[in-house]
Parts: structure tokens; sequence; C-alpha cells
């Protein structure tokens, strides 16, 4: 019974169905976000204001035509596609959605969700050196400078809650914000600001979108990829959405805590669509780094302002 | 120009084009990189060439303003204006005044047109799709404006050998009025928000930099030179259509940068705006057009106008009929490819879409193309079916 | 420098209408004067054959002298540029408002007019 149990959590609720079917609500919402704040109107014609239109695209994507170049090398070529979906899924296993603990837990697991992180750019090298192409070469070494830059700031700021709730599982964390009724965006709002600046960095959002840069190298490390590949990356960059807001909202927001208990999907689905909202309105309001500025600026301001905050937590835990 | 031999050097080539995301058509610009940094260009044109100026020598003139309007779907006006100055001068004719008021009315809104969908090219190659969108909904203004005045939202037909087609209704010099005072006010908004805007600034500010020295020597046009500090405007020194009656500035900055080209540019919206003001002002009265004969008698004529690109120069030679017997045009894309080349060498990669778009570029009015042996110096041109013969012995030798 | 200048215009505009326009589903909004679909009036035409030696991509065509004379405009290779309205001397041509042209049969794109009936 208990294995049956287990089964339907993992694939159905809440698991790999429902955070399939979140990755494509989160992008409906922000291309829609994003439209409107640009004056236009965004998905409009497939599904009541275009909610299907995320669906769509991946099906017509599965449908088109695969080419592999005769210069790719094949098994990296192949294998990244399905590891960028299969990577962020990981991660989500072990952050609460629906109830207080994840999936899984143990102590330690918030170190495993950002060396998922850090596997993630890993496999977009792969990816981009395996297509063997100029654009992507150029894309993927943007992208490992890019890691370089945020990678730091990300770890320190999201050490903040960990310090705080003196453990370093997700769940933990989040139990131990209901216990304390507060969320931890109160008490470290710096910290909340620098893991949002570089989540959306890992995310590849604008101001930090230079390793696909459109106008620039094509479509950078993605460019060699197509038909049912692409259908799964851009599936994955989704899921990456997915696991970057839910990180959010169960360290600094109180994952699945509400006023009113046992509703506590609902209240992560609130939380989180705050969460894509912000990262959504940051995206449509800046123009492009450069790779040289970026690193200057993240070096500059991010991580002095991640290591403040850490100064800050333990000087109020004392 | 004549092509030079890529050395064997094991440096990283790049190629942007001739299809490619930042460029809206096509040319081909050979990136030789180390890194991030750009050591040396190499530059191909000719992929846009349609031969034209063959096709004009098969034209009556009237059938003529319509082909050479299509030359460049942003810079029509300027190209008809240029052709109906030539032809006007070798038939002896003066055209009405109204109808000169007329064509700079018609010029300066073409002139903001061009600058604002700029704008907005040059905020989309710089990742700031939202200022895009924005500038874009208001260029939807100054082209209902424009249909208007002329029927339709490009390729006016507004200029006719001896005047323009349509007159203006006094209603329709108030909507020029408002229209026009809207777009001032939504230049100068844009103008403040790129200043106060950070991410903007830092990728235009000493990107694309080309010296003064550089830039007179290479013959550089148009705001890329107004941009350089040297105030070159044929507007003023050499004044055509109303363009005596007016009173404006000839806009320059001094920071020889991409981000002084593009202050250049918002600040020529709002000149154009002032003289768009006078020009309504002052219209007098009259008929907008004269009669002409069809055959133009022999003789040749360069006739210059300031497009919104820079300096325009048409060249004509009649015999007597009504069909001219060669038209040559050389647009201001042309003159500032050698300054281009100059300003990539030694920027970044990511640099290239804004500095290639700094200089706004119309590869439209750009290939008219004419062969030179660079060992014997000899320069001729080829007819299409020459072109085609030699093209299929060479690849049955190769 | 005061970044994220442009946010309040962004706000303001998320609960307004989108500039966009919804064409086909909207009408769009089109100017007074717009050089549509010529019509030619054939009961001032006198055949003399000026508007089809002037036009730019030989869109016109005039099968007749005079009095007999048919007209033919071939609507793809019109530019729409009124030349035609111009240049006639009894002024019986004339470039309506209608824009919507597209059609799937090549054959409807060849518009007649003859004297007798007005127009095919």
């Amino acid at each position: 019974m208990a294995t049956a149990g287990m089964i339907i959590r993992v694939v159905i609720l809440p698991g790999i169905l429902l955070l399939c079917v979140l990755a494509f609500l989160w992008e409906w919402l922000d291309r829609k976000f994003v439209a409107r704040l640009q004056k236009r109107h965004g998905p409009l014609y497939t599904g009541p204001a275009g909610i299907l239109q995320p669906l769509a695209d991946f099906v017509k994507l599965l449908a088109k035509e695969d080419i592999e170049t005769t210069e790719a090398d094949k098994p990296l070529f192949r294998i990244t596609p399905v590891l960028l979906l299969a990577l962020p899924l990981v991660g989500l296993f072990f952050i609460p959605i629906a109830t207080v603990t994840g999936l899984a837990y143990f102590e330690g697991d918030l170190i495993l969700v950002l060396f998922v992180f850090t596997l993630l750019v890993i496999t977009i090298f792969y990816a981009g050196w395996g297509s063997a192409d100029r654009f992507s070469i150029v894309g993927v070494m943007r992208s490992t400078i890019q890691m370089l830059a945020y990678e730091v700031p990300l770890n320190l700021a999201l050490i903040g809650p960990a310090l705080a709730a003196r453990s370093l599982s997700i769940s933990e964390i989040v139990q131990w914000q209901s216990a304390n009724g507060r969320w931890l965006i109160l008490s470290q709002p710096l910290g909340f600001a620098v893991a949002l600046i570089s989540l959306m960095s890992e995310l590849e959002l604008t101001p930090f979108d230079i390793p696909e840069a459109e106008t620039e190298i094509v479509a950078g490390w993605q460019t060699e990829f197509s038909g049912r590949k692409l259908a799964l990356i851009r599936l994955g960059e989704d899921m990456d959405l997915v696991l970057a807001s839910s990180l959010l909202v169960a360290l600094y927001l109180g994952g699945p805590d509400g006023p009113v208990p046992g509703l506590g999907l609902l209240w992560f689905l609130i939380k989180a669509v705050v969460v894509v909202f912000l990262f959504s309105n940051l995206r449509a309001v800046f123009a492009r780094f450069r790779i040289d500025q970026m690193v200057n600026w993240c070096w500059k301001y991010l991580v002095p302002a991640a290591i403040g905050q850490i100064i800050l937590t333990e000087l109020l835990l004392a | 120009m004549p092509e030079q031999q890529p050395s064997l050097d094991d440096s990283f080539i790049i190629p942007i084009g001739p299809q490619h995301p930042a460029l809206k058509e096509f040319e081909y610009f050979e990136l030789r990189v180390d890194g991030e940094e750009i050591i040396d260009v190499s530059v191909r044109l000719g992929y846009n060439h349609r031969g034209i100026e063959k096709a004009i020598e098969s034209r009556t003139y009237t059938q003529n303003l319509y082909l050479i309007e299509r030359i460049c779907g942003i810079c029509s006006h300027a190209h008809t204006t240029c052709y109906c100055q030539a032809i006007e001068e070798l038939l002896g004719v003066t055209i009405p005044d109204r109808a000169r008021y007329i064509r700079t009315i018609v010029a300066e809104l073409e002139r903001i047109h061009s600058h604002l969908l700029w704008l907005g090219i040059a905020a989309h190659e710089i990742g700031f799709d939202t200022l895009f969108m924005y500038i874009w909904a208001d260029r939807e203004i100054v082209m209902d404006l424009l249909e208007l005045i002329s029927g339709n939202r490009v390729n006016y037909a507004m200029n006719t050998i001896g005047g323009v087609t349509r007159d203006m209704s006094p209603e329709l010099l108030d909507n020029i009025r408002e229209g026009i005072a809207k777009l001032e006010s939504r230049a100068r908004f844009y103008k403040d928000l790129c200043v106060e805007e950070g991410s903007v600034m830092q990728r235009v500010v000493g990107v694309g930099v080309l010296q003064p020295e550089d830039a007179l020597h290479l013959c550089a046009v148009g705001p890329t030179l107004r941009a350089c500090g040297i105030a070159n405007d044929l507007r003023k020194d050499d004044p055509y259509a109303a363009y005596d009656a007016v009173s404006f500035n000839v806009i320059t900055y001094d920071g020889c940068d991409v981000a002084s080209r593009m202050f250049v540019r918002i600040d020529e919206l709002i000149e154009s705006v002032r003289v768009i003001d006078q020009c309504l002002h002052c219209m007098p009265p009259g008929p907008h057009k004269v009669k002409v004969v069809r055959k133009v008698p022999s003789g040749e004529v360069v006739s210059r106008v300031e497009a919104p690109r820079g300096e325009l120069i048409h060249y004509a030679r009649s015999n007597g009929t009504d069909q001219p017997e060669r038209y040559k045009v050389r647009a201001p894309t042309l003159a500032n490819m050698p300054a281009l080349r100059k300003m990539l060498v030694g920027g970044y990669i990511a640099d290239v879409p804004i500095v290639i778009a700094g200089i706004d570029p119309c590869f439209g009015c750009l290939d008219r193309m004419s062969l030179v042996d660079v060992k014997t110096g000899r320069n001729w041109i080829w007819s299409s079916d020459q072109l085609r013969r030699h093209s299929l012995t060479w690849r049955q030798q190769a | 420098m005061r970044p994220m200048n442009m946010e309040g215009e962004l706000l303001k505009h998320v609960f307004r209408r989108p500039v966009t326009v919804l064409y086909p589903h909207e009408p769009t909004r089109t100017a007074a004067g717009l050089r549509g679909r010529p019509h030619i009036d054939m009961a001032k035409c006198i055949g003399c054959g000026i508007c089809s030696q002037g036009c730019p991509s030989r869109a016109l065509e005039m099968e007749g002298r005079k009095a007999e004379a048919t007209l033919r405009i071939h609507l793809d290779r019109c530019l729409f540029c009124g030349q035609c309205q111009r240049s006639c001397p009894q002024e019986a041509i004339e470039l309506t408002e209608e824009y919507e042209l597209a059609t799937a049969e090549r054959d409807q794109l060849v518009l007649e007019f003859d004297r007798g009936r007005k127009e095919t």
C-alpha cells in the first residue's frame, strides 16, 4: 500500500504530472504578463486566453524533423536534452509543494539542490560543445563565465535560511517557518533579493540572457537542436523556472503554509505565482548586459550584498 | 570594395550573415575573433543587388518614379525627391512654392518615421524588447499621418516631376499638428528614459568609437558623421525644397560613439517637428504641380538630398528621348561602410549588432555593383546576361 | 541614473487594452483616401491608352482602340501607385478604398472593364 501511495505521489501529485502542468502554466503566465506589460495580447487563441499555447508549442516541436549534423558528437547531443529535463525534476522532489515535507528529504538536501543548478550548467556546456557549431561554442563559453559570476552569490544567499533554521534540509526550513509563524523574507530581505537576481541569471532571463542572445549569436547553445530535442530543452527550461520559484517560495515565503491549514497546495501556488510575476516584470524592464559587465557587476554588488546578509543574520541570531 | 584574401591563421571566425537575426537585410560580415574580442572584419556586399540602375534605362521618366521609390522602403521619399529634382533641373522647370513645402513636410515626416524605427531596432539589438514594442507602437502615429497624406503607409507616391501628386486640406494640416505634438512628447520621454536607464547606457556609451579624423578620411555621412562633432548637413550646406525658408539647428554631439548617434537621431526627430510646424504655418497657397513635357533634353545632372541616413546622390544623363540613358544612385550606407569596418575592429562580439545598427544600415539602398580589377584598375559593369554566362563558365572550369 | 524608470509606465498598461488590433476579427482602422482597388468608369473612357502606357508595372492593358477599347487590370502586378488615375484626361479611373483583395483563385485577380457591362 505504501508503495502504491508512493508511486501515485511521485508520478501524479505532487509528482511529475503536476510539475509538468505547472511548467506549462508558469510559461503561459510569464508570456501573458510580459505581453501585457508591453501593450500586447500574448497568447490568445489556443484555449481560453491562450492557456494551451505552451502545450501546443511543445506538441508542435515533437512533430518536427529532428536534424543531427554530421559534425555533432552524437552521444552528447542526444543525452543532454533528456538530462536538462531530468535534473530540475530531481531537484523538485526535495521541495515541499503540497505537504510540509518534500517527496524525499534528508539533512543536506539543500546542498543537493544547489548542486543540481551547477550540474545544469555543466550539462548546457556539454550540449553546446556536442553541437560543434560556432555559435554554440560562443554561447557555452558565455554560459560558463556567467556561472562563475552568479554561483557564489546564489550559494551565499541560500545559506541564510539554513543558518536561521539551523538545518540544511529544505523541509525542515519550511517547518521552522510555520512553527515560528514568521516567513524568512521578513528577516532576510536582502538575501531574498540576491537569490532572486542570481536565479534570474541561472534561468538566463534578461538582463542575463547573454548565452542565448538572439541578436548576437542566433540562439547560442540551443542553435543546433530541433524537433524532439528542442521540445525537451524547452520543457526543461520551464521546469527550471518551476524549480527556481518553488525554491524561493519554500525558503523565504514559508512553502505550503497559509491561514487555512489543509489547503497547502493552494497557498503554495499563490506564492509561486507572485514569484513568477516578479521574474517576468524584471525580465521586461532591463536591456541585456554584456558578459564582462555582468561578471563585473555580480562581483562588485551581489557578492558583498550576500556576505552582508549573512553577517546580519549571524548578528541577529547571537 | 575589393575583396581581400583571408589570411590562413588559426583565429576563430564568426560569420554574421548573410542571414542573421541581427541584420534586417542580408550582407556578409566575417569576423575574426580571439575569445570575445574582434581582431579583423571582412565585408562582402552585393547580396541585395536587384539591377535597378539597368531597369531604369528601359522605362520612361514617369514609370521610373515608382521604380526609384522602391529602392528603399524607409527612404523612399528621399529617393524620389532626389530624382525629381534631377529631372526638373534637366527640364529647366521650377516647381510651385506649395509643392516645395509639401515635399519638405513629407520628407521630415519620413525622417521622423525612420529615426523612430531605428530607435526601436536599436533597443531590440541590445535586448530591450519592451522599449522596442513601445517605440513601434508610437511609430503608428506617424504612419497613420502619412497614410492620411498620401494614401499609403510606405512608398507614398507623393512626388511627381513638376511637383507633388496630392494637395493638403486644412483639416489634414490640423491632424498633422496634433500628431507631431504627440510624437515630440514621446520622443522626449524616450530620450529621458534612455539617459536614466543604466543597462541601456552601458551598452551604447564608448561602443563603436570613430574618431573625427577617421570619419572625415573615410567619408562617413549623416548622423554617423554628426555624432563625431562635425556639422555637415545637406539641408543647410546645399538647401533644396523649402529648407532655405525654415530655420532649424544642425544637431551634433561629441561622443563619437553609438550613444551619440542615438542622441543625434532623437534630437533630429525633435528638430523635424519644429521644421514641420514652420512649414504648416507658412504654407503658401497655389497649385501643387506644373505640367511637364515627356521628352527630356540631353544633358547630365547630379542631385543631392539629405536622406535620414545621410547624403544621397543621384546622377542622371538624358539623351532627348523619354527614357534616361544612364542613372546612378550612391546611397548613404555605402559611404558609411568603410567607417563601419573601422568601428567594429577592437570591439566585442556582443557589440557587433548595435554597432552595425548604429550607422542605420539600409542594405536595400546599398547594392549597386560595379566590378574593379585590383591588378589592372579596370572598371566595368556587366549586364545580368553577361554575369550569368561568366558564372556558368567559371563553375564549369572549377 | 534611475534604473527601472519604465516601471510606472509598464504597470499602468497591464490593465488597459493592448494596442494590438485583432485583425481580421476586428476591423482595422484606415485613412480616407487610401489607395486601394482601381475602378474605371467606362462611360467616361475614350480609349486613348495613356493610362496603360504610363503604368510602371504593365498591370493595365488595353485591347482595341477608341470606342471599342476594353481595359484589363492585373491586380497581382498593380502597385496601387495611382499613376493611371492622375494621367487619365477624362478622370475615369479612381482608386477606391477597398484593400482586402487577396483571393485563392488566380483568375479573380484580373479585373475586366468593357462597354456594355460595367465590370466582371
